[in-house]
């Protein structure tokens, strides 16, 4: 690619492209560092739990601590409120009647006694005192308390109403707007049990952010507490008492109005008496499903805090509290820097043994890719060094085996070549050869010796199949095994051995080592066979015989050997089917020339009988047969009666007078005449009705074709021989044309002898018409006629008698 | 392959590490169901079962844990020294206020066992004015005392009240105090002596319950044991029923006295059924009504900071 067209966008080289290694330090890299990411990332998310879940405990436990102290306060300030207000300093006081009560000594004794109490606390206790049934307060430590109605109070209200003593809200003093929280308790008369009075005592709610900010960093660091209301004021605040008295989002225009008419909160806008902390109300608002969460307790703090809240027995306050989640997760972020620091010390020594097996790992193969390059420029006499017993050192050794081979294969490759070229050479000249041989004998010769001499084979032989199919018998071999072999008439079954294998599949069948093959039986003449192949000799699947061929060296025959043998063994059953169609046509010329001999020399006969003789004679004589006769139909046209039979045998059975029925059913002759057609038997031996005629002991088969004369059968003509299958359809169609020609002749006998007869009787006629016209009387007439007649016909004496009725004087024929 | 065996070591090591991590499950050994008892014959169902073991067959292993007055099985159930009590109902009123727990079966209610006991110059309550009488101070003891005085017209104003504890008010008698508060066995000692009974809790029936409490921190951890305790109960009452005599045996035995002693007179048990109405809010009789009665008590003598919520308190979801 030149530069003008070059893509200007970088393309990463893909990682196959990549060295060796490269690809090992990044497999290492990968192998270290995955796991130990999952392994980390597994690590921080536990750790992560296990920290949140340990926070989680200590908030909640922090939480329930806070709230038990809030609580215990009330309940304890409660109890002794309770306990107070039996006192009965207190109870006389209020038993005295309303008007004594002002200046006597149970007042100033219940005086002495508040007073008493309220050095109990003097930091938040800011008045302690009894109020009458009525609601008018009696006696307080805070003069301005004295003389107040408060039966308009909550505090007082309950107390009244539930018999039981009260613990208050906060409730903010319209006068100073300080908050404060009201403990009351009934004081009854211990006679009746009847409520004469309540017991009072007001704590600075100031007590309730003293109590809380003590528990700030209760858990550790930035962990603090927030007591909350019902309404979600902030009643107390761990660190920040600023925060005292807000709500934790602006509340609603009523909702802040309606809590300040109830005094539960101070004068003030919704924007300053709230903080806006969304989360935070959310989470409290869905504590009871979640009872923890994240969300940010105030707006001056590092973050956002993990929290949870539970809630007062005494009141139905909350108290929540939270850690901020960075500080309880410090562990975690030591633990990542650890983990990062690892990863890198892990991540330098992957890097740095994938470098040093990497080299170790490719180097050989380095070197080996080398060697493989001279060898691809045509080094091949190069040598890889085997470095490692490991894979790549048996590649190494794999490698040297290979130049080894090529080495040897280049060698041996012209060898080979002028191997081959011979082979062709062979074949070629098989082929020319065999197209100008037309006897089986010497082509068989010819193949077997030019195929062992062309290719230095131990031995090679020709078997063809006999007529009947079912044996090979060796046709030519080469040397002395193959002539001792000839002479011996070898012959092996179809089937049986290499040969009869390869005849009968049709196909090659090669033994490269004859000692491996146990069904291989030795030849003794032939003890130095080492392999062995035995190629059919076939035209399309018709098996003619087999070429084996035997070599002396073990696997000395090859499938290429045998391939090549195919093709010449194909080219001699060319050859052979050559010579045998020429063969052929060489006997039917000379069996026409038979015939047409035969014509010839029975054209001049006359006489049937002799006429009949010679053609058995001739027959047998020319073909060539063991016997020859001809049956003649009779003139009522049932019976063939033995007319002539060739030599001495035939003439005593013709004089024995032999006939054989027209309907004979076993007989042959019968059958060619009733169908017209040539009958054949060509081993009478295995026809089950053949019926042998004693004079004739050697017939193995015969043939029986009908004489026709203008379409009419006149007789059979039978011949016989002594040899099984010894005509064929072409030997049917000569006869039958013999026959033919003969029933042509014989009929011109017969007319030539019917003629001659007439002449003669139209001679004799004429003579004694001649001689009774030269007689003068009818006497004398009729002498002559009576003694002529007499003559002609071989007949004396002769009488004549003249019948007077006749109407004409024409003599009557007797 | 060796990627694969890599990563295969590494899941193993995983595991081994977070094998080790795990905290082994502590062998789950049962706890038994520590139980406050004193010696009341109404508690007999609780002998029987505990000597037949029924608890055990139930399913829950069983210690007593006696005690000499009902305050002191609500000392032991506030510091944990037992997880169940059998105490008088009405005691369990202002416990609840320090200590978190439930009532959760009715054994039974006195129906003239507890009674008040005079001189035998004392005719009637009202002849009562005046006299010393000895009750426990806070407890039930009082409360039954002040319902009698209330039914006949008296106030605690009319008499003095002497703080004397039912055990022992046999010995007072005569000395600190004209009349008092006992039960069974306890009265026989002052009988013996030529007082006689003048009133009982057969006049103020449905106000003295004796209760199972339990710790509500056993009952969030283990309701299946205290489920167990109470089928057992009721079992060994019904046993106990059937064998009236082998059942004294058994209690006269557990509890050191004499068979013959063993009595269920003044005593109504509370079966299964009884149970059901005794926790029915809507119940005229039921164990809310006497709360309610008992709140009212303790309110009067300045012995409550709060009045309890009584639905969170009286339980009957473990008698199933």
């Amino acid at each position: 690619m030149s530069e003008n067209n070059s893509n200007p966008t970088m393309r990463l080289p893909k990682f196959g492209n990549f060295s060796l290694s490269t690809k090992l330090v990044s497999a290492f890299l990968i192998v270290t560092l995955i796991p130990l990411a999952i392994v980390s990332y597994l690590n921080y998310r536990s750790t992560t739990q296990a920290l949140v879940q340990a926070a989680d405990v200590k908030i909640a436990s922090a939480a329930q601590e806070t709230a038990n102290e809030v609580d215990a306060f009330f309940r304890i300030t409660l109890s002794a409120t309770r306990v107070k207000a039996q006192d009965p300093v207190i109870v006389n006081y209020l038993l005295l009647p309303a008007d004594q009560r002002a200046g006597s000594v149970e007042e100033a004794q219940v005086y002495k006694l508040l007073d008493a109490y309220s050095r109990e606390d003097l930091l938040y206790v800011n008045s302690i005192g009894v109020i009458d049934a009525n609601g008018k307060s009696l006696a307080d430590t805070s003069q301005a308390e004295v003389g107040v109605d408060k039966s308009d109070r909550v505090y007082y209200q309950q107390a009244i109403k539930t018999g039981l003593p009260y613990s208050s809200e906060l409730i903010f003093s319209e006068v100073t707007g300080k908050a404060s929280i009201y403990f009351t308790a009934p004081i009854r008369n211990p006679a009746d049990g009847s409520i004469i009075g309540v017991f009072r005592t007001r704590y600075d709610a100031g007590i309730l952010q003293s109590i809380v900010s003590k528990n700030a960093n209760l858990i550790g660091d930035a962990s603090l507490p927030v007591l909350l209301d019902d309404n979600h004021i902030r009643l107390a605040h761990g660190v920040l008492p600023d925060l005292d008295y807000k709500t934790i989002v602006p509340l609603s225009a009523d909702a802040l109005a309606k809590l300040q008419a109830d005094h539960r909160l101070p004068a003030g806008t919704a924007q300053q008496l709230s903080t806006n902390l969304p989360e935070f109300e959310a989470g409290l608002n869905n504590v009871d499903k979640q009872p923890f969460f994240i969300a940010e307790l105030h707006e001056q703090g590092e973050g956002t805090e993990e929290t949870t809240a539970v809630k007062l027995k005494s009141h139905p306050w909350i108290m929540v509290f939270g850690q901020t989640n960075t500080v309880f997760l410090a562990p975690i972020q030591a633990q990542a820097r650890t983990s990062l620091i690892i990863a890198i010390i892990l991540a330098a020594l992957a890097a740095a043994l994938g470098f040093v097996v990497a080299q170790s790992l490719a180097g050989p193969v380095v070197r080996l890719t080398a060697v493989a390059d001279r060898i691809a420029a045509g080094d091949i006499e190069v040598q890889a060094k085997v470095e490692t017993g490991d894979e790549v050192g048996i590649l190494a050794g794999t490698f040297n085996k290979m130049t080894a081979q090529l080495r040897d294969f280049i060698a041996t490759l012209e060898l080979r070549v002028a191997d081959r070229t011979k082979a062709l050479a062979t074949s070629a000249e098989v082929s020319r050869r065999l197209s100008t041989i037309l006897d089986q004998k010497q082509l068989v010769t010819e193949v077997v010796e030019q195929v062992q001499s062309s290719f230095n084979y131990y031995h090679a032989h020709i078997y063809l199949l006999n007529e009947a199919g079912d044996e090979l018998v060796l046709a030519g071999g080469t040397g002395d095994a193959g002539q001792t072999l000839l002479a011996r008439g070898h012959k092996i079954l179809k089937g049986k051995g290499l040969v009869g294998r390869a005849a009968e599949k049709n196909v090659p069948v090669l033994v490269s080592d004859t000692s491996k093959n146990p069904d291989w039986l030795p030849n003794p003449l032939l003890p130095e066979t080492k392999s062995e192949v035995a190629v059919p000799i076939s035209i399309g699947d018709q098996a003619l015989g087999v070429l084996d061929v035997q070599h002396n060296i073990t696997d000395g025959l090859q499938q290429e050997d045998a391939n090549l043998l195919l093709s010449i063994a194909n080219q001699v059953a060319v050859a052979l089917q050559n010579i045998r169609q020429y063969e052929n046509t060489q006997k039917i010329a000379a069996d026409m020339g038979v015939v047409a001999n035969v014509g010839i020399a029975t054209s001049t006969i006359t006489d049937a009988t002799l006429l009949l003789q010679e053609v058995v004679d001739l027959s047998k004589k020319s073909f060539k047969l063991y016997h020859a006769h001809i049956y003649l139909l009779n003139e009522t046209g049932d019976t063939l009666e033995l007319t002539s039979g060739a030599g001495e045998v035939g003439r005593q059975m013709v004089s024995e007078k032999r006939s054989i029925p027209l309907d004979s059913e076993q007989s042959l002759v019968a059958r060619a005449a009733r169908t017209h057609e040539g009958v054949v038997v060509n081993d009478v031996t295995a026809a089950p009705d053949f019926l042998p005629n004693p004079l004739l002991p050697d017939t193995r088969s015969e043939m029986a074709v009908p004489m026709l004369a203008a379409g009419k059968v006149i007789g059979v003509l039978d011949v016989q021989s002594e040899t099984v299958n010894r005509f064929t359809d072409v030997d049917v169609s000569i006869q039958t044309t013999l026959a033919s020609q003969v029933a042509v002749a014989l009929q011109n006998a017969r007319s030539f002898s019917q003629t001659q007869r007439q002449v003669e009787r139209e001679t004799a006629v004429n003579l004694i018409t001649q001689r009774i016209q030269s007689t003068t009387s009818i006497e004398a007439a009729l002498k002559v006629a009576a003694r002529e007649l007499g003559h002609a016909l071989g007949m004396k004496p002769t009488l004549v008698s003249l019948d007077r009725a006749a109407p004409t004087g024409e003599p009557k024929d007797n | 392959m060796k990627t694969y065996r890599f990563i295969s070591s590494l899941v193993i090591v995983a595991f081994i590490l977070s094998a080790c991590g795990a905290a082994a499950p502590a062998a789950s050994e049962q706890l038994p169901l520590k139980v406050a008892w004193l010696v009341f014959n109404g508690y007999s169902p609780f002998f029987i079962a505990r000597e037949k073991g029924l608890f055990q067959q139930h399913g829950v292993q069983v210690q007593g844990v006696q005690a000499d007055t009902t305050a002191a099985e609500i000392i032991d159930l506030s510091g944990n020294a037992a997880d169940c009590a059998l105490i008088v109902f009405s005691d369990a009123i202002p416990a609840s206020e320090s200590n978190d727990m439930k009532i959760v079966m009715v054994i039974d209610s006195t129906n003239g066992a507890d009674q008040l006991i005079a001189s035998s110059d004392v005719n009637s309550v009202a002849d009562l004015k005046g006299k010393r009488i000895g009750v426990a101070f806070g407890s039930y003891s009082e409360l039954f005392v002040r319902q009698i005085l209330k039914i006949n017209g008296l106030t605690p104003g009319d008499v003095q009240l002497v703080n004397v504890a039912p055990e022992n008010l046999a010995g007072a008698l005569g000395k600190t105090v004209d009349a008092g508060h006992s039960y069974d066995p306890y009265t026989a000692q002052a009988f013996s002596k030529g007082y006689k009974k003048i009133a009982s809790t057969a006049d103020v029936p449905n106000l003295v319950f004796d209760a199972v409490a339990c710790n509500n921190s056993v009952l969030k951890a283990r309701p299946n044991d205290v489920r167990a305790f109470v089928a057992a109960w009721f079992e060994a009452l019904t046993w106990w029923q059937a064998n009236l005599k082998d059942g004294n045996n058994i209690v006269a035995q557990a509890t050191n006295q004499k068979p013959e002693d063993i009595s269920t007179e003044g005593i109504k048990l509370f079966t299964l059924k009884d149970n059901q109405s005794a926790f029915d809010s809507n119940n005229p009789a039921s164990l809310f009504a006497a709360a309610q009665q008992t709140i009212d008590f303790y309110a009067t003598i300045g012995a409550l900071s709060h009045a309890p919520d009584l639905n969170a308190l009286i339980d009957g979801s473990y008698l199933k």
